[in-house]
């Protein structure tokens, strides 16, 4: 009778230690900033974002060089020029400066636009790969510890960002 | 004992290596198992999307098999059309295990001048937004295709066909593919689909029975 009390007592207590390891939630966090400036994905859009930029950079080159060129051919010619020939000419090079400075700033607020976009693409790839590691590998909370101070300390033993960021990156490049 | 586990695994391992494909459908079965290296996909941001190799008999029995009395050879002839060139389909939709349920062609577009340029993306200008790389070449989509769906599916599917321009480039030769998709249509950012030569070499081929 005694033994089977404590067979008993036993399987309470190994009862109540599994339920409680079950009920606390699995949590990781992992340091965002290393993950976005670590991860491949962020590497190539930056590339990318690069080349379109160097497009755009020689585009308004061209355009200043342009206006420049006939700046300095008016001013080499406008000593000898007429009154209404100088205010003519005045007038168009002003035109052409602010058609300029309208494309540059078009050219960049395009530059602006695409930033966010690649800015935006690169942290739903991050996300979504978050999201599906985390029910993979059966966590309840996932947090990212960031500088603005999310979390202010986490143990090493829960940080998983280089297992995240391997992952995340084998799977970027289909491996 | 032995002699009767040897003869049971030589059996099983004659029954599950298959051959060549009887039917359609048993070839689809194999390109749409991950396991076989010949479908990869990517899930961003609500978006499911996959790149698919084709192989060039298929291809060919799509063309033929509206006509019942064609023949292996025949589908041979006609496959042998396809043989210097590499097709995969790209297939863009929602994300259903993640409950997304919408229709490609409209999320994101908020006035008919954006559903008209994303239309226009993908009919004639998604070569600007694929390119396969070898390792040491780097090819753009000779043909682009978006399917018709007539309404039918929320996802779309885009064929995409590679070819060298010379018989000495390196595009059928080499051992992996690197499908780069930078997809500034969805705006889901870049992704690498990659296949293996001996993967696609692997594929058993089609017979078809007369």
């Amino acid at each position: 009778m005694k033994n089977i009390i404590v067979v008993v007592i036993l399987v309470v207590i190994g009862g109540v230690v599994i339920w409680n390891r079950m009920s606390i939630p699995k949590v990781a966090f992992v340091q965002t900033l290393t993950l976005v400036d670590q991860y491949k994905g962020m590497d190539e859009a930056r590339l990318e974002y690069q080349k379109k930029k160097a497009v755009r950079d020689s585009e308004i080159d061209s355009l200043r060089i342009m206006v420049q060129s006939k700046i300095d051919v008016y001013k080499q010619m406008e000593p000898d020029m007429r009154d209404d020939e100088r205010l003519q000419n005045e007038q168009y090079l002003q035109l052409l400066q602010q058609s300029f400075y309208q494309r540059a700033q078009e050219l960049e607020a395009l530059a602006m636009e695409e930033d966010e976009k690649m800015t935006m693409a690169v942290l739903e790839q991050i996300n979504s790969f978050s999201v599906q590691y985390g029910k993979e590998n059966g966590y309840n909370i996932i947090l990212g510890a960031a500088m603005d101070g999310t979390i202010l300390y986490g143990d090493d033993a829960y940080d998983i960002t280089e297992e995240v960021l391997e992952q995340l990156n084998s799977k970027y490049e289909d491996n | 004992m032995a002699r009767l586990i040897l003869i049971l695994l030589a059996v099983a391992s004659f029954v599950s290596c298959t051959t060549e494909f009887t039917s359609e459908s048993e070839m689809r079965e194999w390109l749409n198992d991950p396991s076989n290296g010949l479908i990869s996909g990517k899930k961003v941001g609500g978006f499911d999307l996959s790149m698919k190799y084709m192989p060039y008999d298929l291809l060919a029995y799509k063309e033929i098999k509206k006509d019942k009395s064609a023949t292996q050879e025949v589908l041979d002839s006609v496959a042998e059309l396809y043989d210097n060139s590499y097709t995969f389909i790209l297939s863009i939709g929602s994300d259903e295990s993640a409950g997304e349920n919408f229709d490609v062609m409209h999320l994101g577009v908020y006035d008919e001048d954006a559903y008209n340029q994303r239309i226009r993306n993908l009919n004639f200008h998604l070569d600007k937004y694929i390119s396969l790389e070898t390792g040491k070449s780097t090819y753009k989509p000779v043909l682009t295709r978006l399917e018709n769906v007539y309404g039918l599916s929320k996802a779309r599917m885009v064929y995409i066909v590679f070819a060298p321009d010379s018989e000495e480039e390196d595009l059928l030769v080499a051992n992996e593919l690197d499908i780069k998709f930078n997809d500034d249509i969805f705006n889901t950012g870049i992704h690498h689909f990659k296949f293996n030569k001996s993967d696609i070499v692997a594929m058993p081929k089609l017979k078809i029975e007369n």
